[in-house]
């Protein structure tokens, strides 16, 4: 190619016409819509209850057998459980728990994810084995590999957050590989390699900036996967101790007395497929914004 | 052999895509008539009207976007503008065959040849499948695809795009219909390949008696093929008439225009071929003076200010355009109009 | 075709393999030792040194990897710490309740989401579109215990319609085993029907705009012919991938669900196994619904040659 570096570089420094950022304004267009207001508000309104859990409601541990199984009282809200404890105390933290393993999750799972998926789309051979790897990961059913992680690792809030992470990986590796192979099919990348732009600058300037609104949409679903999950593993008794208080645990608590008091498993439940809910759908608006082929949700 | 009976009907047959800021007017008043056993050819650019006017007839247009109004839609005796979708697909395939420009794409790639085809007469004719296939083996003969019993079992995948083509003919055609519209048959066909379709087209009229609605942008095809030919510009007919007059006596600046941009049979063309300025206006109402005049050689101030009605050039050939008398003399010394002379 | 197939299977080897490696070197990345672990909590040293000789936990990785592979490979995959029996027959004594369960709400799913879909794509953004894509939306978002839950409550509890819990074995009589299922079923599929629901959509949604889908329109082919003949069938390929790549989510939702209604399967046995950290079962378990999602997708893989033409030339 004829085109010397100095030339593209001329090229790019030349003053361009005003141009809005096109992705910034499909994001503003979606905040506009009237659901992505609704589930952001009701998001912010968890983050709240999370927040605020240790001064909205009482202690969620504390235990009292005289009061047990108590309807709604203006000491607990919504009643107390088997042991007395109060459950809006216990709902309001188990907010808590969720959205730092929804969080959490949905960070470690796209750090690693974004690193392997790179390096998978930029090494042909290491990126074949590497994939290989990934195939059998995603052979293993992810609610069975975290709860064979989360049983075999000491309990407590980090295992299961790195036990439901795992699993995660796989998928977040495929979708940013497949961006990477995508992005160096596309004629200015390949302007640029012919130009002589090294690896390393090739990924921060062409690759990487094209990762991103896809990681950001399966990062959300993943954290709303991950909610799932964990309380999943919590139902099973295989999440956090029971001095964690969680929605799952809560349900699993709620069991035997689940016919004769099912509002115990109504709090909890309706929490947490609401919280579920409005991440999917955020997940949903952020990858019609972001992504004009309408990616599709990828499992 | 040609009867004065008239297979298709349409008087004043307007489009709309969309309403309001957005809308569309795809067709404005056309009106033509199909007579028994004759070739119409529909001639113009891409985005003239000619497909949507022939989709408009056969209810294939989305009704949430597509708004068609026609005094008069007739098929041989039946009335196509008030009917209902269900009477119509009782027509499409039956009454008339319709076949597209890309056949790579027109034919599903998930069933048998055998399949798509049977699957028509079984639609109209209520056969068996036996019978169906029967009638499916019958067509892939007559449209000459050899070894016609194993093709019936063929994918689309597994055919050149000329047998897909003959393919699509063959099921359009399998329920004998009164008319055969043509949609740009030949456009995504070799060279060779398209003369023998063309030719093929041209003997199943002949010998199934039927009349075509020949769809192209090619002038060259229309004078190889067509008995009869229609030339729309912007949603309107411009000029219509029988091949020799219209090649004779070309008659509209638009025509002139597609003439000029003709390469000659049998001749090394001098200079460069001409190509007509601009491209067809996409309008939100049609246009209050001929569409055709900010690009048109001859366009005079009234072309600009007025529609042309249609005026007769005897032996129906008729035109709407006000500079005909100039275009004529104009192209009285084209090689094609010499050669139809 | 065959050499289609051949190739498909092949591809499968190394996954396994690779599978295996995953599931041997899980005991391996607990803390502490692993004889002690597999001992279970109330072994004397005595018996975790015998342990530690039987399973050869004083050989090198590689050759312990060996040694267990071959086992497996012989469908001997070591017994339970907590009945001592072997792990492949704990297995196959609950395959059936786990497999009925699966292929019920397979058939129910493909029933309800796969036509769900295709009309919704044929009714893009009507009043029934919209509703039965908010309910897809909602299905992936409801984790499966809490759909369980509200179906006791309402049919099981309230209306008595089916029983409250348990399984109903083949042997006693298919209806009631299909009575006790019932349930777990439709929560099972209200959550896999969601993700195929979504997908099939797109795909019709993405079909119909397809030149051949005018070519049916102007053979005059009526509405449902067109849906399900020629559109649904040239998108079965991405349907059945979806529906492959969803049974890892059924297969959690089979192991939550058989916990919910106290079935005696698979699921069931992996959820009592992990709370007496019964780790031999653990292993083979996984093994298990790991192999069986391979194997499924493996069909998957099969099924697009019967599906579309082009793959199998």
């Amino acid at each position: 190619m004829a085109v010397s570096d100095s030339q593209i570089r001329l090229n790019a420094s030349a003053p361009v016409p005003e141009r809005r950022n096109p992705t910034l304004e499909a994001l503003m267009e979606a905040a506009r819509e009237p659901w992505t207001i609704i589930c952001s508000l009701i998001l912010l309104g968890f983050l709240a209850m999370a927040a605020l859990a240790p001064l909205l409601a009482g202690d969620p541990l504390a235990i009292n057998p005289a009061l047990r199984l108590r309807p709604p009282s203006f000491e607990a809200f919504w009643g107390t459980d088997h042991l007395g404890r109060d459950v809006f105390a216990r709902a309001m933290n188990g907010a808590r728990m969720s959205l730092t393993v929804g969080v959490s999750v949905a960070i470690l799972s796209a750090i690693p994810g974004v690193a392997i998926g790179i390096f998978a789309g930029m090494n042909r051979l290491g990126g074949a084995l590497v994939m290989r790897v990934i195939d059998a990961m995603m052979a293993i059913p992810a609610v069975l590999l975290a709860i064979a992680l989360a049983a075999l690792l000491q309990p407590g809030l980090t295992t299961l957050i790195i036990a439901i992470s795992i699993p995660e990986i796989p998928r977040m590796v495929r979708l940013v590989r497949s961006v990477v192979l995508s992005v160096r099919e596309q004629p200015y990348v390949d302007a640029a390699v012919s130009v002589g732009t090294g690896g390393l600058k090739l990924v921060t300037k062409h690759i990487l900036p094209n990762t991103i609104a896809p990681v950001i949409v399966q990062a959300t679903y993943a954290a709303a996967s991950a909610i799932i999950a964990s309380a999943v593993l919590s139902f099973l008794g295989v999440g956090t101790p029971p001095d964690i208080p969680s929605w799952g645990g809560m349900m699993a608590d709620a069991r035997k007395f689940f016919q004769f008091y099912p509002m115990l498993m109504v709090y909890p439940g309706a929490l947490l497929s609401l919280l579920v809910l409005v991440t999917n759908v955020l997940g949903d608006r952020l990858s019609d914004a972001l992504d004009p082929r309408k990616m599709a949700r990828s499992i | 052999m040609r009867t004065s009976d008239t297979v298709l009907t349409v008087s004043n047959l307007s489009l709309t895509f969309g309403r309001g800021k957005t809308a569309l007017q795809a067709l404005d008043n056309v009106s033509l008539s199909v007579k028994q056993g004759e070739i119409l050819s529909l001639v113009g650019e891409s985005g003239c009207g000619k497909s949507a006017a022939m989709m408009a007839i056969l209810g294939l247009l989305p009704k949430r976007v597509a708004h068609i109004s026609a005094s008069d839609i007739r098929l041989g005796d039946m009335d196509l503008a008030g009917a209902s979708q269900r009477a119509l697909r009782k027509i499409r395939g039956n009454r008339i065959g319709m076949i597209f420009q890309d056949p790579m794409t027109s034919l599903n790639p998930v069933h048998t040849v055998g399949f798509q085809i049977g699957e028509v007469v079984r639609r109209h004719r209520g056969v068996s499948w036996k019978q169906a296939r029967q009638q499916a083996l019958r067509m892939l003969d007559l449209v000459r695809i050899p070894d016609p019993a194993r093709r019936l079992a063929s994918y689309p995948h597994e055919l050149s795009g000329g047998m897909r083509q003959r393919v699509m003919i063959a099921m359009a055609l399998v329920c004998e219909p009164e008319l055969l519209i043509a949609d740009e048959p030949t456009t995504a066909l070799d060279v060779t390949v398209q003369a023998q379709i063309m030719a093929l087209i041209d003997e199943l009229r002949t010998d199934l008696g039927m009349s075509v609605v020949l769809i192209t942008h090619d002038l060259g095809v229309v004078a190889a093929a067509a008995d009869r030919v229609a030339v729309m510009y912007a949603g309107r007919i411009v000029e219509d008439g029988p091949v020799e007059a219209v090649f004779r006596r070309p008659s509209h600046g638009y025509t002139a225009g597609l003439m000029r941009s003709l390469p000659s049979d049998g001749q090394v063309h001098q200079g460069r071929l001409q190509e007509i300025p601009g491209s067809v206006p996409r309008l939100a109402r049609a246009a209050d003076h001929c569409a055709f005049a900010p690009r048109c050689a001859f366009a005079g101030s009234r072309c600009r200010r007025e529609v042309p009605q249609p005026s007769d050039l005897g032996s129906g050939h008729s035109t709407r355009c006000f500079e005909h008398a100039s275009v004529f003399a104009e192209l009285a010394e084209n090689s094609i109009v010499r050669a139809w002379r | 075709m065959i050499r289609y197939a051949a190739a498909r299977i092949l591809a499968g080897i190394p996954t396994l393999l690779l599978v295996s490696v995953f599931i041997f070197s899980l005991a391996h990345i607990t803390p502490g030792d692993p004889a002690i672990l597999l001992a279970g909590d109330n072994a004397t040293p005595s018996q975790v040194a015998e342990i530690r000789t039987r399973l050869h936990l004083d050989l090198p990785l590689v050759q312990q990897f060996g040694l267990w592979l071959g086992d497996a490979l012989r469908l001997d995959l070591g017994k339970s710490i907590y009945s001592g029996k072997p792990v492949t027959q704990l297995i196959a004594q609950r395959v059936e309740p786990t497999l009925v369960l699966s292929f019920v709400t397979l058939v129910l799913t493909v029933l309800v989401a796969v036509p769900l879909g295709a009309v919704s794509a044929w009714k893009a953004n009507s009043i029934i579109d919209r509703i039965s894509m908010g309910i897809a939306v909602a299905g992936f978002s409801i984790p499966v215990f809490v759909i369980a839950y509200l179906l006791v409550y309402f049919f099981a509890v309230k209306l008595r319609l089916f029983p409250v819990q348990g399984y109903k074995w083949l042997a006693d009589g298919w209806m009631a085993t299909l009575n006790s299922v019932t349930l777990p079923a439709i929560a099972l599929a209200f959550v896999f029907s969601a993700l195929i629901a979504r997908v099939t959509r797109a795909s019709v949604l993405e079909a119909l705009g397809e030149n051949y889908i005018r070519t049916a329109h102007a053979k005059g082919l009526g509405a449902p012919r067109i849906l399900f003949v020629h559109a649904l069938r040239s998108v079965g390929v991405p349907v059945i991938t979806v529906i492959g790549i969803g049974f890892a989510t059924l297969i959690g939702g089979v192991v939550v669900t058989e916990s919910v209604f106290n079935i005696p399967g698979i699921g069931r046995l992996t959820v009592d196994a992990v709370t007496r950290r019964d780790y031999p079962v653990i292993q083979g378990v996984i093994l298990f619904f790991s192999v069986a999602l391979i194997f499924i997708n493996l069909l998957v893989d099969l099924s697009y040659a019967y599906i579309d033409p082009r793959i199998r030339g």
